[in-house]
């Protein structure tokens, strides 16, 4: 085993151990101290005005595989989706999936349905439903742009991986003045949604939202994991410079070396 | 000390009181009649009332005087007290306590004083000294004995609705008659308390059945037929036996104001006048009219009630009334909540005109200025890169990788961009393929999107087709990978079982191309072309641990350098060469001595970059100002509110 | 006894294979096992590809019959990929059947009409970043818009190669704020999200979220 198996090994089970330990000595009064998102109380918002206006809430999942590390963000969105319905069971209109990806939008469908049969919705006759419109990012902007353009559609929830086509969402969801709230793992998409969209999730803020959203234990314990690990990374990384700095940033290489 | 039962309410009071602390009735032992003029009232009562009881007509005021004892107010001020006092100036207050002048003075001024000294000798109507008169028959009770009257003469004094009802049923005469003739005395009292009463109370001393003799108050006989009939649910006889047509036929269709006995005129305090000189500050109306003629302080009962206006009320209808306001205001609350449970279809929002003209100003400008310099500009004449560009050592390693290579070398290329930035890739990476090409290398195109190996054909194609490369023979278009990392990872591991066939069908391992290639390492080149930084991330990741970094290279766009820089400049080195954008392919051609396409698009795309920060920067610098002016704006207006 | 299977089997599956997948990184005696799972799912995810195609036009085949304004699009995307499909198989049929070379009418169709859709796509979000870029300063009036706002606005003008060389600061400013603050960022934000990628995938290890319907 190298140097890097071993690592990801002690890191995997630390990750762990944190998850279970934070589970199982929750403190419900703390948890409301969580840093504001203004994007996660703006979802809560929008799903609000959705119910007052009978209006519909459209949920873009992007177009990430679930076989690479476009994974993560196609989960987050698929969680956000899942609180969503939840939460806009009582709307005239229940939200509107797409996806970009043939895969996810099996699995947006099988939550459609988990969660509409948990919430007593299923079989209504206006039942949420995961639409695959294209297989290429900008077929899949084009196909999504038609779905934006839906009078009764008050909002748009972008959750998934992105690249460039995000610019044609979030101008499309400008035009209607419908808010969009755009959330992805995908650096250059970052910069154009914090650019063009009314609400952005920067960084790891969109897989928060099992946290934020439907306010589960597990998601809150990887939050809190989540921050004591980027604590200790700051932690290493200045001890980095510092050793760096006197001279002696050699010893971890030999330490590398020696072990491997 | 004697108390006295109050005949009104059969309340006891103590001795010596004049009316009755319940009820306010004149007590027995006193005459209740009073001058209506002046608060006190003169015992010369000469009216009789016509329809008294002969039973009250004994009364004598030596009667009276005797039981009412002397002196023994108990500081009692009645109303007639206090009006009496408010005539001769006297504030309430000035009763509450009474000294001994003010006794002497009540004692004066004391209505029931006066009764009993009334005079029966006095006429009708004859003033006392103190110009009070009391009524006809308090002045034939004065000193006269009892007076026995015959029924028939009580008879004639009864009113007629008595009389007639008398001479129906037979009942009313006895309890009415009864009274004088002393055949019974009035029972004691249910209590022991002994109290003096008058002389037609004391007549009775058995309880006499219904309808045969006065009936004792508060003293419930079983055996009374009245008190059953009050307790029967069914009219009580001396109701039922009324004949209501007789009675309307005596009565008449005029149905008058009665007329007061009396005996009730006399206990008025004043004749009806609206002199409000002598009543108190708080003491602003006068009652004129009624039984309660001059009390003050009264509620009016005629006063705001305008005949007028009854007979109108009779006539008007049931029909609320509601003024306009009203109705638009009912109207629109029924609309609110009647349109609460449809769903409002939204209204389709038109964009913003301006959004639109901008849009359009911004690409017709783009448009016109990058199209005319590549129509007329372009070619090798274009101004050198900037100096960054130009020392960028990219480039160079690229260069110098693929200078080493030898003839049938094959050189492994992975299509991994988006046809839309075909563009600038295909113009970024034709100087680099070109220079393998004319090493004459082998190539192999791979691709993890399932327009990779279309967008690898229309290169080979389009791009170098001076060397007439052909497919099978040159180069192996191997096809797509499913999977992302996953295969990535599969094909790292074992190219041959991931892609056994070529893109064409043909079996892709034993061409040319790929005959001696067994494993990813055995590739003399492996070169990435992307534009997302995350599949560079994922190619580097996925075949560091297969392939020596010393054959991996890249060729990205412009806006994943800054992600996949870091991976060529730090140490140790994960890719070994790198070309990012057109001004890196316009590095390595100006390496190749060979122009091509990066250097044809150099220029037009800094006109690109010119005309786009000219109008990032005056258009944000306007919108920015007119952002800072709503915002003063709308300050000033939530100053002002 | 209607046991329900679905979503303790699924679940159970779901667990069971990433472990193995997980632990054949570390564990040298479950490289095969791990490698059998990788194409396993590499045959699913060409399989949901082509599900998904299906889906695809059976989504649009029911909006056709619908008398809204999108039904004339949906025919049209009908059309268009029984078409592809068609000329495909065809060029398939004549690539492996009589030898002809690389799909040519494919490669016309790719050629002359997804690529230029897609570049033209691509160039009018030029424009649309353009417009954007010019609207910023008008949604967003605070401290780190307008520095935003210029950093852009640097970038630009460090990217030139007309006048830059005579002005060579301005190369090095971009230079700068590139290697730099937005490397320094960039990289930030990664660890951030690589956080996240372990804890999601600690979590679908877990049982603790099934995306698969439990």
């Amino acid at each position: 085993m190298t140097v890097t198996g071993f690592t990801g090994i002690v890191i995997i089970f630390l990750f762990l151990g944190s998850m279970f330990f934070f589970t199982l000595t929750r403190d419900q009064e703390k948890e409301k101290n969580l840093r504001q998102i203004p994007a996660f109380r703006r979802i809560k918002e929008v799903i609000g005005l959705t119910v007052e206006e009978g209006s519909q809430l459209h949920v873009s999942l992007g177009r990430g595989g679930f076989t690479s590390l476009q994974s993560a963000s196609a989960l987050a969105g698929l969680s956000i989706l899942q609180e969503i319905i939840k939460a806009s069971s009582v709307c005239d209109y229940p939200p509107v999936a797409t996806t970009g990806n043939a895969t996810i939008s099996f699995l947006a469908q099988d939550i459609i349905q988990g969660t509409s049969k948990a919430i007593s919705t299923e079989g209504h006759e206006r039942s949420s439903v995961g639409e695959l419109v294209g297989l290429t990012p900008f077929s899949y902007a084009v196909g999504t742009l038609t779905t934006i353009r839906e009078n009764r559609v008050s909002a748009n929830i972008l959750a998934g991986w992105y690249g460039n086509e995000i610019t044609w969402l979030t101008t499309a969801g400008e035009r209607q003045n419908s808010p969009t709230i755009a959330g992805t793992a995908q650096l250059p998409a970052q910069a154009i949604m914090y650019a063009s969209a009314s609400e952005p999730l920067i960084g790891e803020e969109i897989f928060a939202a099992g946290a934020y959203l439907g306010k589960k234990p597990m998601h809150v314990s990887s939050v809190k994991t989540q921050d004591i690990f980027r604590w200790i990374l700051v932690v290493l990384m200045i001890l980095g410079i510092v050793l760096k700095y006197l001279g002696m940033h050699d010893i971890f290489q030999s330490i590398l070396m020696g072990v491997s | 000390m004697a108390e006295i039962q109050c005949p009104n309410c059969g309340k006891i009071n103590p001795e010596g009181k004049d009316v009755c602390d319940s009820c306010g009735f004149p007590l027995p032992s006193q005459s209740p009649s009073i001058n209506q003029e002046t608060p006190s009232t003169s015992p010369d009562a000469t009216d009789s009332p016509p329809d008294l009881p002969s039973d009250a007509q004994d009364l004598t005021p030596g009667e009276a005087q005797e039981d009412i004892p002397d002196g023994e107010d108990e500081g009692d001020e009645g109303w007639l007290d206090i009006l009496h006092a408010a005539e001769e100036g006297e504030e309430p207050g000035d009763l509450q306590t009474p000294s001994e002048e003010d006794e002497e003075k009540k004692e004066d001024t004391d209505w029931l004083k006066r009764i009993r000294a009334l005079d029966v000798e006095e006429e009708k109507g004859q003033e006392t000294p103190e110009g009070e008169t009391f009524p006809t028959w308090m002045s034939e009770v004065e000193g006269e004995e009892k007076v026995e009257k015959t029924p028939s003469e009580e008879k004639q004094e009864l009113p007629d609705w008595l009389q007639s009802e008398e001479e129906e049923t037979g009942e009313a005469e006895p309890i009415l008659s009864e009274k004088d003739e002393g055949e019974t005395a009035p029972p004691e009292p249910a209590q022991e308390e002994e109290g003096h009463f008058p002389s037609w109370l004391e007549e009775e001393e058995e309880p006499s059945p219904a309808g045969e003799g006065p009936i004792q108050p508060f003293e419930l006989d079983e055996d009374d037929e009245v008190i059953d009939d009050l307790f029967d649910e069914e009219l009580p006889s001396w109701l039922s036996s009324v004949d209501m047509e007789k009675e309307e036929a005596e009565t008449g269709d005029d149905i008058s104001p009665g007329e007061l006995p009396g005996w009730v005129e006399a206990m008025r305090p004043v004749v009806e006048s609206s002199d409000t000189s002598g009543l108190a500050e708080d003491e602003e109306y006068i009652e004129n009219y009624g039984p309660l003629a001059g009390i003050p302080s009264v509620l009016p009962a005629e006063a705001d009630i305008d005949q007028t206006s009854v007979e109108e009320g009779s006539k008007l209808s049931f029909e609320l009334q509601v003024s306009k306001t009203q109705k638009e205001y009912a109207s629109l609350l029924e609309n609110v909540i009647s349109r609460e449970g449809k769903a409002k279809p939204k209204g389709e929002v038109k964009p913003v005109a301006t959004q639109r003209v901008l849009r359009w100003l911004i690409a017709i400008v783009l448009i016109i200025s990058v199209g005319a310099s590549v129509i007329t500009g372009g070619g090798t004449g274009n101004p050198s890169p900037a100096g960054h560009q130009k020392d960028d050592p990219g480039p160079a390693a690229l260069y110098e990788m693929i200078d080493e290579m030898e003839a049938r070398d094959t050189a492994l290329i992975a299509f991994d961009y988006q046809p839309a930035l075909a563009g600038e890739l295909n113009a970024t990476a034709s100087g680099v393929v070109n220079h393998l090409l004319r090493q004459e290398s082998y190539l192999a195109f791979i691709s993890t999107q399932a327009t990779g190996p279309s967008l690898a054909e229309h290169f080979i194609t389009n791009t170098q087709s001076e060397f007439e490369y052909q497919h099978g023979r040159d180069y192996i278009n191997l096809g797509y990978i499913p999977g992302q990392a996953a295969g990535v990872l599969s094909f790292s591991i074992a190219p041959r079982e991931i892609v056994p066939i070529a893109f064409n069908g043909a079996n892709a391992w034993d061409s040319p191309p790929l005959k001696e290639i067994q494993t990813l390492s055995d590739f003399d080149l492996f070169l990435i072309i992307t534009d997302d930084p995350t599949t560079a991330r994922m190619w580097i990741e996925q075949v560091n641990p297969y392939i020596s970094r010393y054959k991996v290279a890249m060729i990205v766009s412009a806006q994943a350098e800054p992600l996949v820089r870091p991976y060529f400049q730090n140490s140790p080195q994960q890719i070994s060469g790198l070309a990012a954008g057109l001004p890196g392919g316009w590095a390595y051609e100006e390496l190749t001595g060979s122009p091509n396409l990066s250097s044809v698009f150099l220029f037009p795309l800094n006109v690109g970059i010119i005309v786009t920060i000219l109008t990032v920067f005056i258009g944000g610098l306007a919108n920015g100002i007119l952002n800072l002016i709503k915002q003063r704006k709308n300050k000033e207006k939530r100053g002002v509110s | 006894m209607n046991i329900k299977f679905k979503t303790p089997f699924a679940t159970a599956v779901a667990i069971g294979v990433g472990v193995i997948v997980l632990a054949g990184y570390f564990i040298p005696g479950l490289i095969s096992l791990r490698f059998l799972f990788l194409r396993a799912g590499l045959v699913l995810a060409a399989v949901a590809l082509i599900v998904g195609i299906l889906n695809l036009f059976a989504v649009h085949f029911r909006k056709m019959a619908q008398n809204d304004d999108n039904s004339g699009y949906s025919l049209i995307l009908v059309f268009a990929l029984i078409a592809t499909l068609l000329i495909g198989f065809f060029d398939m049929f004549q690539s492996y059947m009589f030898g002809q070379p690389n799909f040519q009418t494919i490669s016309w169709l790719f050629t002359y009409i997804q690529l230029p859709i897609e570049t033209s796509l691509m160039a009018v979000m030029a424009v649309s970043l353009t417009y954007a870029a010019t609207r910023f300063l008008r949604r967003n009036l605070h401290t780190y818009a307008v520095i935003f706002f210029f950093i852009v606005l640097m970038v630009l003008i460090g990217t030139l190669s007309i006048f830059t060389p005579e002005v060579p600061f301005l190369s090095q400013i971009r230079q700068w704020i590139v290697q730099v603050p937005a490397l320094g960022g960039a990289r930030g934000l990664l660890l951030g999200i690589a956080l996240g990628t372990i804890a999601t995938g600690l979590r679908i290890l877990i049982g603790t979220d099934r995306p698969y319907g439990g």
